[in-house]
């Protein structure tokens, strides 16, 4: 942790002042902070402090082969950072840092209302496309995606004008702060969120856009809404919607066309694009637009004429969507609008799906998402609000799990299998999909699951193994692999109530996904509300799963804290001289920090608990049958008259008899004499 | 029929049980004719002990009969002296120290008959409180080393 001290280092040569703000820098939810390096005092620096909720890709880049046109972080890492105050003092957490060095040109559009400047078609070519080349191919190589390929991230070179060098893209979510413009439709459609974290189509989409909004000089989709520009998109295609029936050159048309195509398939690749660069023409891409019905359809305040239209209009007015599509009329209109008499039977495929899955009372909600996806194919998966990719489930169910009723709708989302329905009617997936596919079969399994350890907050890490842990305990401390999260539980402690426990529901989600090995042991001690010492021995042992796998013994903090709560555990073992000796044991393990070794000494099958059962049951055994005897004797089993009598009554048959054989031995030994 | 042959034979056997030592005695008491008839004036008390003993066992009759017998030998050594003749039987009988020592022999069983319940009742509650104690002391001890739960099997500490 920092201390007292307001010096942010990252690594020894880089530090970070939280006191100076450089907010022209900022990229989303990304905060800008001056920065020094202290091997080269003067560079002009600043610091990107990405936010602690959401996986950073900025921390994992792969070394860079040459000088790219585009903001670069020089280093990256996780820093100790202030992320609160109380008292006047500053609340210490850790936070992803990366850090740039400042664009020495200015920013090529300074916001989204600022006017485009206007560029010829050869200005585009040298001071755009050429250095997009260079950034494409080099983050092809490493197969990165930018994302963030827009006017606003973007800075001249030098000066005001000239060649560009493009912003950075590191600093948040792929996507998430692009207009709705500079996406594709499918990305365009989803929350900023839910986008997918793409490849270099969606950049090569982007600069298509780009491009084109420069070479007019305006952005003829500027002020409409996201749902409009879907709409325009998918009603005229990309091209024909961002140009606005203005005239450009043919090579340009060929390029923009090329780069704009919203099939994916046919849309120019980089290669396509370095050639064209070189001068080699192309065949123009035609626009391909959705088939259109022989009458419009009215939803949502409009009319549309094909399904696409449709399904983006359902995905925009849900509340009007699930009355609408009940009604019929959907139905009526792809029979008649496209002379299609079959087009009752995938719907009522449709009906059975949604009927087979998820909670009963959102069937007809999933009957609207799934025409969704039968309409528009290749769009995000959408269930009333929310709409996502399903590769950006992770970041989607992230960016809402504190707001009740979103995360509802995407766990309803999720036990309705609608992930599952959209990857089954793709036609072709690709390896991030194949993977999403695998994350949501796994993440099917433990959502309905109410427990600590599954639920929501599984599906959290399951659906994106890079996202930092959400625990209110150590949420501040950007924890994204099992290796941080004792030192972090561990930092946290002093900062919380005596008692708190070191794992919650988040921590125990975390710890589930991660640890690479069957939990539910643990996780079944943990759901155990009724016995509290069970509770306590499934924290133990999960943090003493976590140190088998990641061998860290400097907690003192974590090992006192452990030490306390188990103490209950201790006073449940019956013999009391054992107590005594766990109690030692137990504060000797606690100093090493040894959670292993003390969910050993504790563990209910092991051999001290054994012991002490079988021990306890003999003891049991034993003072049942003492005072069985001492009842007995209290009621006169020795003491009864009549056996007293009898008992005297021998006795004296004896003694007489003894007496009198003595007597008569006398006599004949004094008759003999 | 089963019943009457079942309740048949204790009966016999009971006979059978008094039978063969009288079948066994008679022999030497028609040898010792003299001795025979002189024990059994002195033997008396005996025979009131057995009309007085109803339980089984007989253990009054054995405890008066042994002493009896013992004192009676006072007779016997009287009567063997004189030659054990018919004719020494009245002037044995008639020895009052005899019928003193075959009397006292008889009055010693009935006061052992007397005294030893009240020996053995004695006997019984020290040997009973002596029990009890240990007892007790080894219930505290299982308390003492496994907790009050020990008592019983309500109010244990958590067990899985």
């Amino acid at each position: 942790m920092a201390g007292d001290s307001d010096r942010v280092m990252l690594g020894d040569r880089f530090e970070i002042k939280p006191a100076a703000r450089l907010s022209q820098f900022d990229q989303g939810a990304a905060q800008a902070f001056a920065a020094e390096d202290h091997d080269h005092v003067g560079r002009k620096l600043f610091a990107l402090v990405a936010p602690g909720n959401l996986p950073c890709r900025g921390l994992h880049l792969p070394e860079r082969k040459g000088t790219l046109p585009m903001l670069w972080p020089e280093v990256s890492g996780v820093v100790d950072w202030p992320v609160g105050n109380q008292g006047g003092a500053p609340v210490w957490g850790r936070r992803p840092a990366l850090v740039y060095p400042q664009p020495v040109g200015e920013r090529m559009l300074a916001g989204d209302d600022q006017p485009l400047p206007r560029l010829n078609e050869q200005t585009i070519a040298r001071t755009l496309i050429k250095p997009a080349l260079v950034m494409l191919r080099e983050l092809g190589h490493m197969h990165i995606a930018h994302r963030a390929i827009r006017p606003t991230n973007i800075f001249y070179a030098a000066g005001n004008s000239g060649e560009v060098v493009f912003g950075e893209c590191f600093g948040t979510t792929p996507g998430s702060d692009q207009p709705a413009v500079f996406e594709t439709i499918e990305n365009g459609m989803a929350q900023p969120m839910g986008r997918a974290p793409g490849t270099q189509a969606d950049d090569l989409y982007a600069l298509g856009v780009l491009l084109l909004i420069l070479h007019l000089g305006r952005n003829p989709l500027h002020g409409l809404g996201d749902e409009a520009v879907v709409a325009a998109k998918i009603n005229f295609g990309s091209f024909s919607a961002l140009a606005g029936g203005e005239k450009v050159s043919p090579t340009m048309a060929e390029l923009l066309r090329g780069l704009l195509s919203d099939k994916v398939s046919d849309r120019w690749t980089f290669r396509n694009l370095d050639m064209w660069m070189l001068g080699q023409y192309f065949n123009p891409v035609l626009p391909v637009l959705p088939q259109r019905a022989t009458r419009p359809i009215r939803f949502g305040g409009g009319e549309h004429m094909s399904k696409p239209a449709v399904a983006n209009a359902l995905a925009f007015h849900w509340d009007e969507a699930v009355p609408f599509v009940d009604s019929g009329a959907l139905e009526s209109w792809l029979k008649r609008g496209f002379n299609d008499e079959k087009a009752g039977e995938p719907l009522a495929l449709i009906r059975g799906l949604s009927y087979s899955y998820g909670p009963s009372n959102a069937a007809k909600h999933r009957t609207v998402s799934r025409m969704i996806n039968f309409m528009g194919g290749s769009y995000p998966v959408c269930y009333k609000q929310i709409r996502a990719n399903v590769t950006a489930f992770g970041t989607m169910l992230a960016s809402i799990i504190d707001q009740p009723s979103l995360r509802t709708e995407f766990v309803e989302m999720l036990r309705g299998r609608l992930g599952q329905g959209w990857l089954d009617h793709q036609p072709k997936l690709t390896i991030d999909e194949v993977q999403a596919r695998r994350m949501l079969d796994t993440t099917e399994k433990v959502i309905e699951r109410p427990s600590p350890g599954y639920g929501v907050e599984r599906a959290l890490y399951e659906l994106d193994p890079g996202m930092p842990c959400y625990s209110e305990l150590i949420g501040d401390f950007y924890v994204t692999s099992l290796k941080d999260l004792l030192p972090a539980i561990d930092a946290a402690l002093p900062g919380v109530e005596a008692g708190t426990m070191p794992v919650d529901r988040h921590i125990a989600a975390f710890v589930a996904a991660h640890i690479g090995r069957p939990v539910e042991r643990e996780l079944a001690l943990l759901a155990n509300v009724v016995d509290q010492n069970a509770y306590r021995l499934g924290v133990l042992r999960l943090i003493a799963a976590v140190q088998r796998n990641h061998p860290h013994h400097d907690l003192p903090r974590l090992a006192e804290a452990m030490v306390a709560i188990l103490e209950p555990v201790v006073e449940s073992f019956h013999r009391l001289k054992a107590r005594a000796e766990i109690k030692d044991k137990l504060r000797q393990l606690g100093d090493r920090a040894d959670f292993e070794q003390m969910a050993e000494l504790l563990d209910d099958e092991g051999p001290m608990r054994r012991i002490d059962i079988s021990g306890f049951e003999e003891a049991q055994r034993s003072y049942a049958s003492l005072e069985m005897e001492a009842v007995w004797l209290e009621q006169g089993g020795l003491t009864d008259p009549a056996k007293i009598q009898a008992s005297a009554r021998f006795s004296a048959a004896i003694t007489s008899t003894f007496l009198a054989s003595a007597v008569l031995a006398a006599f004949a030994i004094y008759m003999a004499v | 029929m089963a019943v009457s042959n079942a309740s048949a034979a204790p009966g016999r056997r009971k006979k059978k049980g008094w039978v063969l030592p009288l079948l066994l005695l008679m022999p030497v008491a028609l040898l010792l004719l003299p001795t025979t008839l002189v024990l059994i004036p002195a033997l008396i008390p005996t025979l009131v002990a057995r009309i007085v003993d109803p339980v089984p066992g007989r253990h009054l009759t054995v405890t008066v009969g042994s002493l009896n017998l013992a004192g009676s030998l006072w007779f016997i050594h009287d009567l063997w002296y004189a030659g054990q003749s018919f004719s020494a039987i009245i002037p044995t009988l008639s020895d009052m120290l005899g019928w003193l020592a075959a009397l006292v022999g008889a009055g010693a069983g009935w006061t052992i008959n007397w005294l030893m319940p009240l020996a053995s009742r004695s006997m019984a509650h020290a040997k009973s409180n002596l029990r009890l104690s240990k007892i007790r002391k080894a219930q505290e001890e299982l308390v003492e080393q496994w907790g009050e739960p020990v008592r019983d099997g309500t109010g244990l500490p958590a067990v899985r």
